[in-house]
């Protein structure tokens, strides 16, 4: 196995042995878009418009809670410190372990995010379009929270300040998801365009934020 | 020019004369942009007196921006040749950029009220002024979380760096989304084209603004450099009073 | 020694090893560590770094592998940092959820060092009947002697420990002895942050002192 897929396979693992994979931010997800509605109102035609929008920024709001253990408990252990002095360098290690791990807990977004839409009546195809588009920001949301959480990690409550450093980098990411979903409600053709834009955001992400989150990792052994 | 600035004396003896400078050119210049925005200007055929808004709104804003550009730049610095003095300026920059961010909003919004009938609009601009404001404040966050003042400075100047990717994207996104929504009616802040007797009060409370950053900075820096001397004096004498136990080490 | 180090499984040739030290300045804050340290270690050599507390040994050995920027001076390997150092920091890089199996196979298989040679390693350290165990359910020790194998599987030639020994009792330290002593036979460095006294042959000592 190369080293690139023995450390993706290795992160997703201690992600499920660990920290209950995916237990916790579908948890968190479920339980926020259960209660939106109880905020907002049981009107059908409010929750259908208000729906994509919610999903997408409750879907934002789960990847934050998880991102602490991102990289504090790699820090806490020592394993960053290994991790640093890999031959694959910390780049490419970096991508590996936080998509891994990423993915191993974010997977059941999009399918609550389709039960989701059906139940506030989004559309099934806008709803699909939503589902597809989380699905296409997963990996831009979890490396932007790898990056907030390798700059804060190992600080006390960092849980705060890593959503305080990530909010403004998933902007872009929100905008489109969320948009994609919103526009497949609105049966605007702009539906296709934005869920373009947020998988060229995660590909973007992808090419650059290994880079970014090396430097943080580096800044924080030192 | 930092290499030559990175001499603490040097850095001192350069601040000590340019402060008062600056203090005075701040002074003159926003004294003649107030009485020139309200005097020296004619309202405007659209908008009435309320354009004078106009005149502490947009350097504002101006020097929202221009000040992060100069905190991402000693960050850059600080980053590839480690000079202290642009960690320092880094430092200092952020909590005056985040209040010309504030004082751009809520100028803003006082803009807004009479133009647009509301406080706040969610257009493009306003927003990604907004966004601008959370990126200040999670590196002012960041830097005050981290105890160590080297990965302080070294994890700030990473997340600095990453804010002017992140910005540029935040705008094109931004006005993608308020493009969704455009109310047809609205006067846009670039709309009408700025008439000459307009241009020089802009022109000059720019510049005030301008000297009047730049008189922060420097003021703050000096501020920032006295704490550490007397820091370290204090620390040398604690030292001096220990000094008889203490050899460097050496292999034996 | 013991017989398990002639158990031992040939694992690939060490890359040669040096280190320099040239007028190395640390500081931690603004209080300075270490002035002006030069150092010199060939194949086979091993340092021990003494001294009480706050006097930079973590500093030094963090500056010896590439994490601290030095203040002034420099640190020079035959190579690169990233391929010639075996780490040990304070914490042993263990997950309380992992076996030693999992995480000593997937940190070999990230070196390039045979599978193979996990079970002779955890055998001269004598864990090797905890191989299946989670990392979480062992001792302190215990967990310290798995992180000397991991370092061992990185197949590097400039070994940083810092307090290796903290946790091992006696037959613990023994066989820390034991292991340095076939890392060096093979052309290995060993530099280790200690507060215990270690017997290893030959190992010169810098003492470090609190900071002028």
């Amino acid at each position: 196995m190369s080293g690139l897929a023995s450390v993706f396979a290795r992160e997703a693992r201690l992600a499920w042995s660990g920290g209950g994979g995916p237990a916790g931010p579908a948890a968190f997800f479920l339980a926020a878009i259960t209660l939106a509605p109880l905020a907002i109102g049981p009107a059908p035609e409010v929750l259908a418009a208000a729906g994509p929008g919610l999903m997408g920024f409750a879907a934002l709001l789960s990847v934050l809670q998880s991102a602490e253990r991102l990289y504090g408990d790699d820090f806490a252990d020592g394993t960053l410190d290994l991790y640093a002095l890999t031959p694959m360098g910390l780049p490419l290690l970096c991508l590996a372990k936080t998509l891994g791990q990423g993915l191993a807990t974010l997977w059941p977004l999009p399918a609550i995010a389709l039960a989701g839409g059906l139940m506030y009546g989004v559309p099934v195809q806008a709803s699909l379009m939503l589902a597809a588009a989380l699905l296409a920001a997963i990996p831009a949301l979890v490396l932007l929270a790898g990056f907030a959480g390798a700059l804060a990690a190992g600080v006390r409550r960092s849980g705060l300040l890593i959503a305080l450093i990530a909010a403004p980098l998933m902007v872009p990411v929100l905008i489109f998801a969320a948009g994609a979903g919103r526009s497949g409600f609105e049966g605007d053709e702009r539906a296709l365009a934005n869920l373009g834009l947020t998988a060229a955001l995660s590909l973007g992400a992808i090419a650059l934020t290994p880079f970014g989150i090396a430097a943080a990792v580096r800044s924080r052994l030192g | 020019m930092l290499s030559y600035f990175s001499n603490p004396q040097r850095f001192d003896g350069l601040a000590r004369r340019a402060i008062p400078v600056l203090g005075v050119l701040t002074v003159l210049l926003l004294a003649a942009g107030v009485w020139l925005s309200f005097f020296g200007s004619p309202p405007d055929y659209q908008q009435g007196e309320t354009v004078r808004i106009m005149y502490v709104h947009v350097p504002a804003a101006y020097m929202a921006m221009a000040l992060y550009a100069a905190l991402a730049g000693a960050s850059f610095v600080f980053f590839v040749w480690r000079h202290a003095l642009a960690d320092a300026a880094a430092e200092v920059i952020a909590p005056i950029g985040a209040v010309f961010t504030v004082l751009a909003l809520v100028t803003g919004s006082l803009w807004g009220k009479p133009m647009w009938g509301t406080w706040w609009e969610w257009d493009a601009r306003m927003t990604s002024v907004l966004v601008l404001l959370l990126v200040y404040l999670g590196y002012m966050a960041l830097r005050a979380a981290l105890e160590d003042a080297q990965q302080a400075a070294r994890a700030g100047a990473v997340l600095a760096m990453a804010g002017v990717i992140n910005l540029v994207i935040v705008k094109f996104s931004v006005e993608w989304w308020s493009s969704l929504h455009q109310p047809a009616s609205v006067i846009r802040f670039d709309g009408p084209t700025i008439h000459a007797s307009q241009l020089w009060p802009l022109a000059v409370m720019a510049l005030g603004y301008t000297m009047l950053a730049a008189w922060l900075v420097f003021y703050r820096l000096r501020s920032r450099a006295l704490i550490q001397r007397a820091r370290q004096t204090e620390r040398r004498k604690l030292q001096a009073a220990r000094q008889a136990q203490s050899t460097e080490g050496g292999l034996t | 020694m013991t017989t398990a180090l002639a158990d031992l499984p040939a694992m690939p040739a060490l890359l040669p090893a040096a280190l320099d030290v040239a007028g190395l300045s640390l500081s931690r804050g603004e209080v300075r560590l270490i002035a002006d340290l030069d150092l010199a270690l060939a194949p086979g050599d091993a340092l021990l770094l003494t001294g009480p507390n706050g006097t930079g040994k973590t500093t030094l050995l963090r500056a010896l592998a590439g994490f601290v920027r030095p203040d002034r001076g420099a640190v020079t390997h035959e190579g690169e940092p990233a391929d010639t150092i075996g780490w040990l920091g304070h914490a042993d890089g263990l997950k309380p959820n992992e076996t030693l199996r999992q995480a000593l196979r997937f940190w070999a298989g990230l070196h390039g060092t045979p599978r193979h040679a996990i079970l002779p390693l955890l055998r001269l350290l004598a864990i090797d009947a905890l191989i299946d165990r989670p990392a979480g359910h062992l001792s302190r020790g215990q967990q310290r002697r798995a992180a000397l194998a991991r370092v061992a599987l990185t197949g590097r030639p400039l070994w940083l420990l810092d307090e290796p020994a903290g946790p091992l009792d006696g037959a613990g330290r023994e066989r820390l002895a034991d292991l340095v002593g076939w890392h060096r036979g093979r052309g290995g460095i060993v530099i280790a942050a200690t507060h215990q006294v270690l017997d290893w042959p030959g190992a010169k000592t810098l003492a470090l002192r609190a900071a002028a």
